[in-house]
């Protein structure tokens, strides 16, 4: 199965959890946004708490995720596809400021 | 693909929960600007004249206040606007804050006046948090820094302090007010201020954005974002209000407005006035030490 590859940016204080502000994400042909976040947070229980509500498993409450520019509740929430080439930024709502 | 804007026609890139709009970037920034303009008109919040202060401390919500008065207030040639940056001392946090927002306020050609902790209590907020103290750190941070900025207010000479607090804000105020059965607060909740001697008036033109907008307003129009947690806001009871409320607005959309309506609802034109001075530094006070007072007295500065 040929797979693809999709960039994913991380701003706000999601950044400063995952220690890392970028990285492209390897996934099978037919991905939705909730396998990227998947394979995001795989072996980052950090940057999980961080963006997900796991009580209400959504990101609804702490983050806002763009799919190529659009809020993926503007779309099909997490069950969103994704491409080849798109690019997602994940976008914590953190309180200060 | 998405479907079209509700406003204009356009691909949107929003679907507000609350509402059920679907908006464009462009229509979703006007919306939150008119709503901005509508809440400084219903509350009074400005005159033709104002000199507004600006409390700017770099997170996405000022730097949104801050765009968005410079925005309004060219319309009004006699009013002015100064930012109002404080500096609580907090290493690896506040440093970076300050330098967006200084790097903000010169862009929009916005004058900036900075004060410190150290500079107004000799303490930063590292120190003050280092000690054996029996509060929360936010229950100092708080009381010092609204303390700083009224003081920074004033010395640029302000008759307006505004500053970004939003609806998320405005709704855990009422909830944590309510939790902790403090009824003069919940009488004293007003978004427009009050005229109280000794203090500039404080407005939160932002009460009625919730955060997730300021935080989407921040990232469509460019701004830049501040991405340090401060490191002692986990300590505060605030988190437990806001985590419930989060939860409660993605069950039920419209929740936080609720709550902040009913804030608005419960609040009384007649809540007490602040009365008498503080006998150590003359600030306003109820009655005997103001709280800084009290709270520095404690830590034994």
């Amino acid at each position: 199965m040929s797979g693809m590859r999709v960039k994913v940016k991380l701003l706000g204080v999601a950044k400063d959890t995952a220690g890392f502000g970028q990285l492209e994400v390897d996934l099978g042909e037919k991905s939705t946004v909730a396998e990227v976040l998947e394979t995001l947070f795989d072996g980052r229980g950090k940057l999980r708490e961080a963006v997900w509500d796991s009580a209400l498993n959504t990101y609804e409450s702490c983050a806002l995720v763009l799919l190529n520019g659009v809020e993926v509740g503007n779309l099909e929430g997490v069950d969103s596809r994704v491409g080849p080439g798109d690019e997602l930024v994940l976008l914590s709502v953190a309180h200060g400021g | 693909m998405s479907v079209n804007c509700t406003r204009c026609g356009a691909p949107s890139v929003y679907y507000r929960p609350y509402s059920g709009e679907r908006l464009c970037g462009r229509c979703f920034s006007e919306t939150i600007l008119e709503r901005v303009k509508r809440t400084i008109n219903r509350h009074r919040m400005f005159e033709h004249d104002s000199r507004i202060a600006v409390g700017v401390s770099g997170g996405k919500d000022s730097l949104t206040l801050l765009r968005m008065l410079h925005m309004i207030e060219e319309g009004w040639p006699n009013s002015e606007m100064v930012a109002v940056c404080i500096d609580e001392g907090i290493r690896g946090y506040r440093g970076e804050a300050l330098r967006i927002a200084e790097r903000s306020c010169r862009e929009l050609g916005v004058e900036v006046r900075v004060l410190s902790f150290r500079d107004l209590f000799g303490e930063t907020m590292d120190e003050i948090a280092a000690r054996d103290r029996e509060l929360g750190a936010c229950s100092y941070c708080g009381v010092l820094r609204r303390r700083a900025l009224n003081e920074a207010a004033a010395s640029v000479e302000a008759d307006r302090l505004a500053t970004g607090h939003n609806l998320d804000d405005m709704a855990q105020t009422v909830l944590l007010n309510i939790l902790r059965g403090d009824v003069p607060r919940l009488e004293g909740f007003d978004p427009g201020g009050r005229e109280l001697a000794g203090y500039v008036r404080r407005v939160k033109p932002l009460c009625e954005v919730p955060e997730r907008e300021t935080t989407l307003y921040a990232y469509l129009n460019g701004m830049e974002f501040q991405s340090v947690p401060c490191p002692y806001a986990g300590e505060a009871m605030r988190g437990d209000a806001r985590r419930f409320l989060n939860q409660m607005e993605v069950r039920r959309p419209g929740t936080k407005f609720i709550v902040y309506q009913t804030g608005l609802k419960l609040a009384s034109k007649d809540a007490a006035k602040v009365s008498g001075v503080c006998p150590v530094c003359g600030a306003p006070s109820q009655g005997g030490l103001c709280r800084v007072c009290e709270l520095t007295g404690r830590v034994e500065i």
